[in-house]
């Protein structure tokens, strides 16, 4: 078991407000994120003194946005945005993905260099389609994939939908109670994209095809805006405004699955088992002691491969324990309370992790699973980078 | 080129590790890299085996006999090239070869409604210009 165990917690959660395409620039947007997370915390600017991100914006292969600002916010522009880089011990931006600076920060605080640590987020939706392969070459991994239009991640994830569908005798009609729901969830948050707007199995679907079997309603949304999250010892955290809510575990895996595609169904299981084992090793826990479970959900489908993963289901049986209602708020494991990214909007994790915090700190409102102890949060798609974390509250 | 011409998809700008493959595909045969160590396959080309570690690889043809082990519809279109070609059928195949060894292609010959995993496949070899061939997948003649 992990020796630092509930030693370190998040002290406080804060959003910009999630648009399509935002009239602010990204970095005023990530500064009202942080800043809405300090007050959350009762934390000045000036208290910071360890500062996290993966700045990168995934787009695939037209104009790469790196505008700093503008695109993207790196740690260091955030520092003098805030204006503590005088007091910034530590910064972290090597990541592949922002839930690994989760951990970096997390062994920040453990070796005493920091005190408080922002982990942030900003994404941003640049001009014109998101996935356009405008390029009339095509070079690296792209070789083997563009010439063949699989250069978007919506047809990645549609090979592994497919063949669960296909091994599982399931379709898309199997899935409409979920998508519906968690929408319904996200009416209940009020940070999230979709609040306003509900959705019927029926307009599920009836949504418009990206690649078959994956519609559009299967995508989470390209937002603009940012969501960020203070860090902190445990110790510190029970002077501060919030209840914490305690780091119990966490785990990350750097399974390469089979090149040739970028996702694949088995490899995908098999990565998020090998999170699953480290997750409750680290933990001493098991899946029987989750309460509620934010799942990532850039796709559709990485709910049940993170839900079999991660051992509450056997392999298939994911999407009929989804189906049967298990997954709602008030049944047996509560999936994304607070509508996930197909819900809340795309913020690569963030939005599994504090809704985490929300859960196990009593803050989720109308959403609030009762007496919620611990949470889990899973980011990713199971293969390298993918992360996993579990949240518990406090005495 | 007259402007009534649809844009081309994206063609591969073959590297110093992948030029073997598409020299290959251009006398339209199918080789994969294996290791002399371990003896995989690796697909796309690697620089070090990721079984052992084994940084000699050489490429080897292989009889282009695979199965369908999943496919997509696509409906969007994801470059301008393929504006006037939708929906194509987008697969994952299977080579006989080794277990998870998976190759992307589009599969030609086959209507969508035929389709399901297992389905025997082999190689095709699509000539797009002069220099490019591209691989792709049909079902087995019988
Ligand atoms: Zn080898």
């Amino acid at each position: 078991m992990w020796d630092y165990r509930d030693k370190v917690a998040i002290a406080g959660v804060g959003y910009s407000k999630l648009e399509r395409r935002s009239d602010q620039t990204l970095a005023a947007l990530t500064l009202e994120a942080c800043d809405a997370a300090l007050a959350d915390a009762g934390l000045l600017r000036s208290d910071l003194d360890g500062i996290a991100t993966s700045p990168s914006m995934p787009r695939y292969g037209g104009k790469k946005g790196v505008d700093e600002g503008i695109d993207v916010v790196t740690p260091w522009y955030l520092a003098s945005l805030l204006g503590v880089t005088s007091d910034v011990q530590w910064i972290g931006s090597t990541n592949g993905m922002v839930t690994q600076s989760l951990i970096d920060g997390a062994m920040a605080i453990i070796a005493g260099l920091c005190d408080h640590v922002l982990v942030y987020r900003a994404l941003h939706v640049p001009d014109g389609r998101y996935v356009n392969f405008e390029s009339t070459h095509a070079v690296g991994t792209d070789q083997y994939l563009a010439p063949y239009g699989f250069s978007m991640p919506p047809a990645w994830a549609a090979v592994v939908l497919r063949r669960y569908f296909e091994l599982y005798g399931y379709d898309r009609a199997d899935f409409a109670h979920y998508v519906a729901n968690n929408r319904a969830n996200a009416q209940r948050n009020p940070n999230a994209y979709w609040r306003g707007k509900t959705i019927t199995a029926g307009d599920y679907l009836g949504a418009r095809m990206i690649a078959d079997p994956m519609s559009i309603l299967d995508c989470d949304i390209p937002v603009d805006g940012c969501c960020a999250l203070i860090l902190t010892s445990t110790e510190r955290t029970r002077h501060l405004r919030q209840p914490p809510a305690l780091l119990t575990g966490f785990a990350a895996s750097a399974y390469q699955g089979a090149g040739g595609t970028p996702m694949n169904l088995e490899d995908m299981w098999d990565g998020a088992k090998d999170v699953a084992r480290r997750l409750w090793d680290a933990t001493g826990l098991s899946p029987a002691d989750v309460d509620a479970a934010q799942l990532y959900d850039g796709f559709s489908v990485l709910v049940l491969t993170w839900l079999e993963g991660m051992g509450f289901c056997r392999d298939g049986e994911g999407l009929a324990f989804l189906r049967e209602g298990h997954g709602d708020l008030g049944g047996r494991l509560p999936v994304n309370t607070g509508g996930g990214a197909l819900g809340e909007g795309r913020l690569h994790g963030m939005t599994q992790l504090a809704e985490a915090v929300a859960q196990v700190t009593d803050r989720a409102g109308k959403r609030q699973v009762p007496g919620a102890a611990r949470s889990l949060a899973t980011i990713s798609n199971g293969l390298a980078k993918s992360t996993a974390f579990l949240f518990s509250r406090d005495g | 080129m007259p402007e009534t011409d649809s844009p081309q998809r994206p063609l591969p700008l073959p590297d110093p590790l992948s030029e073997p493959f598409w020299a290959a595909a251009r006398r339209h045969e199918l080789h994969m890299q294996k290791c002399e160590s371990c003896g995989r396959l690796a697909y796309p080309p690697e620089i070090a085996c990721r079984a052992c570690g084994g940084g000699r690889l050489a490429f080897t043809p292989v009889s282009g006999r695979a199965t369908l082990h999943s496919w997509t519809v696509l409906h969007d279109p994801p470059s301008p090239g393929f504006r006037d070609r939708l929906p194509v059928i987008l697969a994952v195949v299977e080579l006989e070869e080794q277990e998870r060894l998976l190759m992307s292609s589009n599969l030609i010959g086959i209507a969508p409604e035929d389709l399901r995993i297992g389905l025997p496949l082999e190689a095709l070899f699509e000539d797009v210009t002069d220099d490019c061939t591209l691989v792709q997948f049909g079902p087995t003649e019988r």
